[in-house]
């Protein structure tokens, strides 16, 4: 176990016996990886910290569930799925993003030089909004996560294998999504 | 090799878990498929360039965070039957605000939130007033320990804000600021640090173990910074602890500055 998993795992257990300042640390350690899963997953900022926030919540409440031994990261993981499907189980439909100019989080004006680059990013949001919500969620667990593809198996109830395969698939679905994206804008 | 074996051979490739063996296998079914060499050339590119950045929340969401951990701290100790001094604050609180518990929460944090960076010094007009005090020092406090601990220096660094505003109060706040101006790696947070710590330097034993580590800071600037945080506090018993350090092996610049501080010895 790496050396931030071991320190994970220590913070975890003491929340667990009853330390709850230490879940402070937790918090500042993996926020921001939780809202960026929740963004690349289609949420726009306001409801992704909503679903951060659910996640400590929960954390919270089912910490004497944590079981001794067992790595943080996954489970948080698993709780943050279950945060997601419940948030898109309640809105009916994963929340799109917006067809007008890229916002960001912090409302702060886009310096001009990057617009492009926004642009380019708001279209690869949109490819990604547009996938299959199987696909959008393996892929986001492969590209943009530090868990392995074996720990992304465990995560979803299936093999090694199969994540693979669905990795490579949706990766082929994207690009012809994005490509789709690009004609739209050029034409 | 076939197709299907190839995909996951290029699954893993991307995240750099293929292993050298499979390598030379893959290539020669690459070079043999025109299909899946088409395909991997073109996924290959797509998976480097879609770089999605980093985001930031709003400043709301670690107010939030901390307003739910302090009310389900006091929660727990009222279960425990440790009574707090806050716990009398839910009343009045309830009385003032809306009664809308998200809004409620965020309110109320970035009240506590905003009233500790704002460095508020009115003297309480009542009890509740008082526990509110006492309720934005615990919030700080958890704030300045959690912040304290993270790996950048920028997060440190805001820690040590809130190690200030929280004042000298708490005991495992000043030994996570003595750390930081002791042990941290970064200059400028140890520099953050050791202001930080000037209002609780006129204790003898934080004072004496703070000038301990006056040979191991690594700048003169962070040891000239140290001596002034030292004089400030108390000055004759602070000029007595700094006296010995003019028999240490000084930058001439530190020299100076310490015996114009301390006072040669006649």
């Amino acid at each position: 176990m790496v050396a931030a998993d071991a320190r994970d795992l220590e913070l975890m257990e003491r929340v667990r016996d009853g330390d709850l300042a230490e879940l402070g640390v937790l918090f500042e350690r993996h926020h921001l990886r939780l809202f960026n899963f929740f963004r690349r997953m289609g949420s726009r900022p306001p409801q992704s910290e909503d679903m951060v926030q659910e996640v400590f919540v929960r954390i919270l409440k089912y910490r004497k569930n944590f079981r001794p031994g067992s790595e943080f990261l996954p489970w948080v993981y698993r709780i943050a799925r279950n945060v997601a499907a419940d948030s898109f189980g309640r809105s009916g439909h994963e929340v799109q993003e917006s067809a007008e100019a890229p916002e960001r989080a912090d409302h702060r004006p886009l310096p001009s030089d990057d617009l492009l680059r926004a642009e380019a990013e708001r279209r690869l949001h949109a490819a990604l909004e547009r996938l299959p919500a199987d696909k959008r969620e393996v892929l986001v667990l492969a590209r943009y996560e530090t868990l392995r593809y074996q720990e992304i198996a465990e995560l979803l109830g299936t093999s090694v294998g199969a994540v693979k395969v669905r990795v490579h698939r949706a990766m082929k679905q994207l690009r012809d999504l994005y490509r789709g994206e690009e004609k739209e804008v050029l034409a | 090799m076939n197709c299907d074996q190839a995909s996951e051979r290029i699954a893993e490739r991307w995240r750099g878990e293929l292993e050298t063996s499979e390598e030379t296998a893959l290539r020669e079914h690459l070079r043999g498929c025109p299909s899946c060499a088409r395909d991997a050339e073109e996924l290959d590119t797509l998976w480097r360039e879609m770089v999605l950045p980093e985001e930031s929340p709003s400043p709301a969401l670690r107010a939030r965070f901390y307003a739910m951990l302090e009310h389900e701290r006091r929660r727990q100790d009222a279960v425990e039957d440790r009574p707090r001094l806050g716990a009398r604050l839910a009343p009045a609180f309830a009385a003032l605000w809306p009664r809308r518990p998200l809004l409620q929460a965020v309110l109320v944090a970035a009240g506590l939130v905003a009233g500790v960076l704002l460095g508020r010094s009115t003297a309480p007009r009542s009890s509740e007033i008082g526990d509110l005090r006492q309720e934005v020092q615990s919030l700080s406090h958890l704030v300045a320990l959690s912040m304290l601990q993270q790996d950048s220096a920028s997060s440190r660094l805001q820690g040590v804000s809130y190690g200030r505003a929280a004042g000298a109060s708490d005991e495992r706040v000043l030994r996570a600021l003595l750390e930081a101006a002791t042990r941290d790696p970064n200059v400028n947070v140890r520099l953050a640090a050791i202001d930080a710590l000037s209002p609780a330097l006129g204790r003898p034993a934080l004072r004496d173990k703070l000038v301990a580590s006056f040979a191991e800071q690594p700048s003169p600037l962070l040891q000239i910074a140290l001596v002034d945080a030292v004089a400030d506090a108390d000055g004759a018993e602070a000029r007595h602890a700094l006296r010995p350090l003019l028999d240490l092996h000084l930058d001439p610049a530190v020299k100076g500055h310490l015996e114009k501080v301390v006072g040669t010895p006649s």
